[in-house]
């Protein structure tokens, strides 16, 4: 205990006024956010960095996870398309009123129409290649023969197409897609099974804070009416299943999370002060830590997480210690003026806060933008927690603080708690170093960016399936095609897809998806129309004793396809979602990539001419990886630097803060070893937090090293237990991300809670 | 899209004309033929006309094999259809990238084999029936066919004799067959036929 300056009272007084117009304009804040100003967000994109030399693809990608943010698919299988239909009928009737209808089937007639103006520019590459090279005489032979065959792949009159050229180039653009129209409905036919396609459009709002799911049920419900209806497989995917599940799982570990360090507050809390203002005051400073916190998120990015959310629970075990410690020294010192007893221990409680807040910025460092959210939460949760405490603790809290035999029992317990030294300082070392050892030496390292998520599998399955039944593309490895204007990025992507048709012919990736296959660059459609024109008038002329006399050309001129022209049409925006309106630029996305093919694709990265690969998976996973290590490094720096401030403070005893952290952590990471755990960036990140809090209980206990001092302990007893519940809580996660971080800080932060006062040797 | 990509499927049709259509035909699995296609095409003076021969078989499609005025064959299987001219193909398509193909394969050995049940899961069928001979009046159940195939007239006895088929652009194909005949089972050389 230090000797302190007398009490600025009058200086306390100001502060106290001057927070209250703080937490008046925080509770109008609240008021606001609470009646429908809250946004919530559940996209696990959100969490992600922004790559800001692919804005350009982050702004495509955008745009594709917006337009499906609410669409949902669903695929009704039977043995014909009529039962299928049935069953799809029925299942559109059970959803009702929850979903919107998209029928793109008939939109598909108007879209052929639209492109038939076009079609002597749009040319398959075989077509090309044989008019290239082919004779009037083999033209007109290979004209004939198409016309003399029984059935016919004609769009149109004969003498506008006599090689059925548009025929073929349509043909070749729904190779993109297994997806077929049979009388108005979308059909897939999968060999024994015909499948109907339906799509919706969800109305339910993914998010509710109470956890109620409303697509699924519908959607279960819907999906039953179409078995019994006739339906022998029913599959439905979309991101608004997703969405809803990460809500609501997010939703309930909040509720644990949050619910369960609260009751076990209030719990200690009663039994170490038997009276209701310590609790009611504590939890009046959470319940400003958390609402600080979430105004703090909403104020500097707009909305607020889920996985914030469930993070920020832990908060309410975090942010209850100083509130707590001040009652344990109320409870020592009963007679004791309260500012002056406070202003006495502000000094410890600020260091401890500053470290923890410390802590959680590291966090920021990180460069996820989900991190620095947590990290804002938490740090503005803490010291509005800690700021409440000082400013109204000391007024509100009149009288009497009772002893109780539960807190003078704890208190006492810390006499049994040996000191480390000599020969037991050894054996506790070398008992510590075996278990880090055997956990060490089974860690494993995992950096993968799936680990974000808490897709459950089965949904996950569903997707997979629903994808390669449609034959969709993989928005996970891109290529980004920027130009100067809409000529030369497409110019640039059919150099591009020159490359991946070579790529598809040696069975590298099975296909892909670009603007170019749809509109080719102005250059292309003009020579290819000049081919076609020349065809056709080869075949008139040579058939020109058996044709009528070409009728006298009329309607429009004709132009190239612009990439408007198609945007126009009913399927336009579906069918160019790879077109960034306003960057100059495109994204071509790849089917069957597979992980062995990953560098091949890759090398098609050409920078110089404005081909860009993105592997938003690949990208991610070794940021993650590299955080991680950085991480690392860091920590050692941090670990320097907190004992630099406990130096300052406690000079040559300040290491004895700082050991149980070090073994703490340790353990911590031990114990991922020992569990068969995969160690990733979130313990590394704990670790921080270990730090940041874990000295803390050091502080606490060196600014009271007499162990007859039971107050200190007490304190740091009754902090630990709903941390540690807090954390521990979060382990529960199925978020793995969550459930490494909060797996570790429980660990830890039990670790550090036992061994502190093993340390914290009495002065000589 | 186009005439082979819109085949529809819808059931309905009177199961007694399909039934009595049944009963007068070949019962063989194969069937032989030669045929007379006349094509009216919108633009030419003239019907073209054309020659060949064809074979028809339950489980492995029709091979369709015009002579004159020059050589081609078009092969349609279960999976697949290919058309070649001279030994080189001029196109081909798989049912396992357009689904269609199949669809398209099972109408067109339907109308040379005569089997209304097939056909009346994408037409409505009405038909007229006597002792020995039947004719059949076949209009698109779809909207969307209806554009490209207007309808199709089919008769015939123990054997299909004639197709008719109008396209929605006024386009009419007329096929008269020949000489049918049935077998149990294909030659080795048609069987090859098949296979290439």
């Amino acid at each position: 205990m230090s000797t302190s300056s007398p009490v600025p009272r009058r200086a306390w007084l100001v502060f106290t006024l001057g927070w209250t117009v703080l937490v008046v304009a925080l509770l109008a804040h609240q008021t606001f956010l609470w009646n429908g100003g809250l946004k919530v967000d559940s996209d696990v994109l959100a969490l992600l960095p922004r790559d800001e030399q692919d804005d350009v693809a982050q702004e495509a990608l955008k745009q594709l996870s917006e337009r499906a943010s609410r669409r949902v698919v669903v695929l009704v299988g039977a043995p014909s398309v009529a039962q299928a239909g049935k069953a799809a009928d029925a299942l559109v009737s059970a959803l009702g009123e929850q979903v919107t209808v998209v029928d793109e089937a008939s939109s598909l007639e108007g879209f052929v129409g639209a492109l038939t103006p076009f079609r002597d520019g749009l040319l398959t590459p075989s077509d090309r290649a044989f008019l290239e090279h082919a004779s009037p005489q083999l033209l007109t032979a290979r004209a004939l023969a198409l016309l003399h065959q029984p059935v016919g792949r004609r769009v149109g009159e004969w003498r506008d197409d006599p090689l059925q050229l548009f025929t073929a180039f349509l043909e070749a653009r729904a190779q993109g897609t297994r997806v077929r129209p049979l009388d108005g409905r979308l059909v897939i036919d999968d060999g024994a099974t015909q499948f109907v396609v339906v799509q919706v459009d969800s109305k339910a709002p993914a998010f509710s804070f109470d956890g109620t799911r409303r697509l699924e049920p519908v959607l279960e419900v819907a999906l039953a009416k179409a078995r019994t209806a006739g339906a022998t497989e029913v599959l439905a995917a979309g991101i608004p299943r997703f969405a809803e599940a990460a809500a609501a799982s997010a939703s309930q570990e909040v509720s644990t999370v949050g619910v369960g360090s609260m009751l076990a507050i209030l719990i200690v809390m009663w039994l170490a002060f038997r009276s209701v203002r310590p609790l009611l005051l504590v939890t009046a400073t959470v319940g400003l830590g958390v609402a600080a916190g979430l105004s703090a998120c909403v104020l500097v990015f707009g909305s607020v997480h889920v996985v914030t959310l469930v993070f920020g629970a832990s908060l309410v075990g975090v942010a209850e210690d100083y509130g707590i410690h001040y009652f344990a020294s109320r409870q020592a010192a009963p007679d004791t003026d309260r500012l002056e007893l406070l202003w006495h221990h502000l000094p410890g409680l600020s260091l401890a806060l500053l470290t923890s807040i410390a802590g959680y910025a590291m966090l920021a460092v990180a460069p996820f933008p989900g991190l620095r959210q947590v990290a804002l939460f938490s740090g503005v949760g803490l010291a509005a927690a800690f700021l409440g405490a000082v400013a109204y603790f000391p007024f509100l809290d009149a009288k009497q603080v009772k002893q109780t035999a539960f807190a003078t029992k704890w208190s006492a317990s810390r006499q049994w708690w040996p000191v480390v030294r000599g020969g037991r300082a050894v054996v506790a070392t070398l008992v510590v170093l075996a278990l880090c050892g055997v956990g060490f030496a089974r860690l494993t390292v995992e950096d993968d960016v799936r680990e974000l998520s808490s897709a459950p599998k089965a949904l996950l399955d569903e997707q997979l399936k629903v994808g390669k039944l449609m034959g969709l593309a993989s928005p996970a490895q891109v290529f980004v095609v920027r130009g100067r204007d809409e000529a030369e990025v497409l110019e640039r992507e059919e150099a591009l897809t020159a490359r991946l048709d070579g790529l598809v012919g040696k069975g590298v990736i099975s296909g892909y998806d670009a603007v170019s296959s749809w509109v080719p660059s102005v250059p292309r459609q003009t020579e290819d129309r000049a081919r076609s024109v020349a065809a056709r008038t080869a075949i008139e002329h040579e058939l020109a004793d058996e044709l009528d006399a070409a009728p006298v050309a009329t309607g429009q001129p004709w132009r190239p396809l612009t990439v408007e022209d198609v945007l126009a049409t009913p399927l336009g925006t579906r069918l160019l979602a790879l077109w960034v309106p306003s960057g100059h630029a495109s994204l071509v996305m790849l089917r069957g990539v597979t992980r062995a093919s990953l560098p091949e694709v890759a090398s098609l990265d050409d920078a110089a001419r404005g081909v860009r690969f993105v592997d938003r998976t690949g990208t991610l996973s070794a940021l993650l990886g590299r955080t991680r290590v950085s991480m690392t490094w860091l920590l050692v720096a941090g670990y320097a630097l907190v004992f630099a401030a406990l130096w300052a403070r406690f000079r040559g005893r300040a290491w004895r803060a700082l050991a149980p952290t070090v073994v703490g952590s340790l353990l911590a990471m031990a114990s991922v070893g020992l569990l068969g755990e995969k160690l990733e960036l979130f313990h590394v990140l704990s670790l921080w937090l270990l730090l940041g809090m874990g000295v803390d209980y050091g502080i606490f206990l060196l600014e009271h090293p007499s162990r007859q001092a039971g107050e200190a302990w007490l304190a740091v007893g009754l902090g630990a237990v709903s941390t540690l519940l807090s954390f521990g809580l979060l382990a529960l996660s199925s978020t793995p991300a969550i459930h490494a971080f909060g797996l570790a800080m429980a660990v830890g932060i039990a670790s550090v809670w036992a061994l502190s006062p093993l340390f914290c040797d009495e002065p000589a | 899209m186009n005439s082979l990509l819109v085949l529809v499927l819808v059931v309905s049709a009177t199961p007694d004309v399909a039934a009595q259509v049944k009963e007068r035909l070949d019962t063989g699995a194969v069937v032989h033929g030669r045929f007379e296609q006349q094509k009216q095409v919108k633009g030419f003076k003239r019907p073209l006309v054309s020659t060949g021969d064809f074979v028809v078989a339950r489980g492995h499609g029709v091979r369709w094999h015009t002579a004159s005025p020059f050589d081609s064959v078009l092969t349609v299987r279960p999976d697949d259809i290919r058309s070649t001219q001279g030994g080189a193909e001029v196109f081909s398509l798989s049912a396992s990238k357009e689904p269609t193909v199949r669809v398209i394969n099972q109408v067109l050995f339907a109308l040379l084999a005569g089997d209304v049940e097939v056909l009346r899961t994408h037409f409505e069928v009405k038909g007229t029936i006597d002792a020995k001979a039947w004719h059949l009046e076949l209009t698109p159940k779809a909207k969307a066919l209806e554009k490209v195939l207007a309808r199709i007239a089919l008769e015939g006895d123990g054997f299909v004799r004639s197709l008719e088929l109008t396209e929605g652009s006024g386009d009419v194909t007329r096929i008269r067959v020949d000489e049918p005949s049935s077998a149990q089972a294909l030659s080795a050389e048609e069987q090859a036929g098949f296979s290439k």
